[in-house]
């Protein structure tokens, strides 16, 4: 790990250098592949908020996925804080993921607990906290994504999809992570509760002085919380030489963009 | 075979003859007269200048129509390329097991699971499979007093069925079918639940949370089969050695007596620990197969109920094909050490 070891000041926090993803299948006796990513470069500031926006099956899960390496990449490297992920024993893997939280497009609550038990999962798998001090952070946290205690001794089929994804956003803030990646996060979601989990986003990036990097297709949410766009077009109407990320920058700068597929992606 | 060649291997093609790189897309598929592609070929290309090609080559299929044989070739080639898909998959799938197997034991030795999850997982996989178990043994025991009864009755013999039902239950049945009613009970449930976690991308959650899926949820669920298993099978042999008593002695008159004297005679705790032994690997493999078809499990509700029922039926298949290889060495031990019927190990 010490070989890996980057000054912290030298690195953003997160950086993505030239990452190849392909999905094979095996059929017929030949390999067939299938390209979702090719060759992404981008570096996530510490404290920044990112949006991965582009249209359906440009590969902007698997690139969230990817950075905190639930898919590994065929090539090319993903650093975190200076460690590169592909290096990492699976045990400092496991520790750095803890660093990291995740809120899942469908928030992916442990179906058999209870919302107390799914927010105080990773406190109880990783620290030696009391009960008492879990039962206090678990209070904390179901505070402050806004649900009331009612919900604890709940099952998550109990809840709405807003609901769920609070309580999935309370179980990523538990172990306090520097870095927090939300896959959809308004998908399927109606226009009120959709801006009750922006300003979640926005109030746990200021309380918390997380960095956040957001996949969303929602443009209204990317306007109010992100302070940077980076834009993927699927590969397969790309041509080999062209870059896959096509727009990285200011969310203002999107609707004056050169590039006439950023912009019929904003203008739809 | 003229103008249809068989292609490279690996690169089947079944709609493509060999003459398409002249005339492009007449469709040869199964079912189809050539006729009808080439007059479809005619109609479409005839007004684009290709027209005397095309009529070179129907005059040259209706001077020898056997040369074309598209549909032999497309058969063929749906075949083989069925059989190496299957081929290819299942030696993918016994790859993914073993590594899966070896991911298993590596957790099992580095860490144990938290006592909770432990005894979750040995509650919902013993305690919950008591009544099923029980009332299967009981009736195996049952049957087995009534379709043996007539036979032995026949030559003077029924108060030894005592000796046969215990000695057929203790060595063979009780934990073959005590593992066929848990591969069903426990085993698809852990198949289906596993599953659905992955479908719902729990499984993904737990690896973000810096938790293993393997440690978390295939490590409690082994250790409980693997020793829950041949708990239940022991109850088992004993339900299946009192519904055979009852049905002997209360219902077809054999004297209790003799019942169970031909039972001890022939029954000794050998027997006993070969069955409780074979349950161990039962055990074993019912919970690694199901854990790994519940890791396999893919799209959506359909993909929960295959690997629900896959795995029943691989457990099933490995538990009779353990059984038999098993039943060869306890045979040859048994031989070995010189053990009869009935010996009391230790004794």
């Amino acid at each position: 790990m010490e070989n890996t070891q980057i000054t912290k000041s030298d690195c953003p926090l997160l950086a993505l250098k030239n990452v190849s993803k392909y999905f094979d299948s095996v059929s017929n006796l030949t390999m067939n592949s299938t390209k979702v990513l090719r060759e992404v470069s981008f570096n996530v500031e510490d404290g920044e908020t990112v949006a991965i926006v582009g249209e359906s099956g440009c590969g902007k899960t698997v690139l969230l996925k990817t950075m905190i390496r639930l898919f590994k990449p065929e090539c090319g490297n993903v650093i975190f804080d200076g460690h590169d992920l592909g290096e990492l024993t699976y045990f400092e893997l496991a520790q750095t993921r803890m660093r990291y939280g995740f809120v899942f497009q469908q928030a992916a609550l442990f179906d058999s607990m209870t919302i107390g038990e799914n927010i105080a999962f990773p406190l109880v798998q990783h620290t030696n906290k009391s009960n008492k001090e879990i039962r206090e952070i678990v209070m904390d946290l179901l505070n402050e994504v806004g649900l009331s205690e009612q919900v604890l001794t709940r099952k998550p089929a109990e809840l709405s999809g807003g609901m769920r994804k609070r309580v999935g956003l309370a179980r990523a803030l538990a172990l306090e992570p520097e870095i927090i990646l939300y896959d959809e996060p308004t998908t399927g979601l109606d226009p009120i509760m959709s801006n009750v989990i922006n300003e979640l986003i926005i109030s746990t990036h200021q309380k918390h002085n997380v960095t956040s990097v957001l996949v969303t297709h929602d443009l209204k949410s990317v306007f109010k919380v992100a302070d940077r766009v980076v834009m993927l077009y699927p590969l397969a109407k790309l041509d080999n030489s062209e870059p896959q990320i096509i727009f990285d920058g200011k969310p203002e700068k999107l609707a004056n963009c050169n590039d006439k597929r950023v912009r019929e992606f904003v203008s739809v | 075979m003229n103008n249809v060649e068989r292609p490279e291997d690996g690169e089947i093609d079944s709609e493509t003859p060999a003459e398409t790189n002249e005339i492009p897309t007449p469709v040869w598929g199964v079912g189809f007269a050539p006729e009808q592609p080439l007059r479809d070929a005619t109609l479409a290309y005839s007004a684009s200048g290709i027209s005397k090609q095309l009529d070179t080559l129907t005059n040259s299929i209706a001077a020898n129509p056997a040369n074309i044989e598209p549909e032999n070739t497309t058969e063929k080639n749906t075949t083989y390329s069925f059989y190496s898909e299957m081929f290819t998959s299942q030696i993918e799938s016994i790859g993914d097991f073993a590594n899966f197997c070896g991911y298993t034991f590596i957790w099992l030795c580095w860490q144990r699971p938290r006592w909770n999850v432990l005894a979750h997982s040995f509650y919902s996989i013993g305690v919950l499979s008591l009544p099923v178990v029980m009332l299967t043994g009981m009736f195996i025991g049952m049957v087995l007093a009534v379709q043996t009864y007539s036979q032995f009755k026949a030559i003077g013999m029924e108060a030894v069925l005592g000796g046969v039902i215990s000695f057929s239950l203790v060595r063979e049945l009780g934990p073959v079918l005590a593992a066929t009613m848990l591969a069903g009970r426990v085993g698809s449930s852990i198949a289906a639940e596993i599953g659905s976690m992955r479908v719902s991308e729990q499984i993904e959650a737990l690896a973000s949370l810096g938790t293993s899926p393997i440690h978390y949820l295939v490590v409690p669920r082994f250790l409980a089969s693997l020793f829950l298993i041949p708990a239940l099978t022991v109850i088992a042999d004993f339900m299946g050695v009192f519904g055979g008593a009852i049905y002997c002695t209360k219902i077809l008159g054999i004297d209790e007596h003799f019942y169970w004297e031909h039972g001890r005679s022939l029954v000794g705790s050998f027997d006993v620990l070969a069955g409780m032994f074979k349950s161990v690997f039962f055990g074993g493999i019912i919970a690694l197969i199901s854990c790994h078809q519940g890791f396999r499990c893919e799209n959506g509700a359909e993909g929960v109920g295959k690997a629900a029922t896959k795995s029943f039926v691989l457990s099933f298949v490995a538990i009779l094909f353990i059984d038999l290889i098993l039943g060869i060495f306890i045979d040859r031990v048994q031989s070995m050490l010189g053990f009869t019927p009935g010996t009391i190990v230790g004794a």
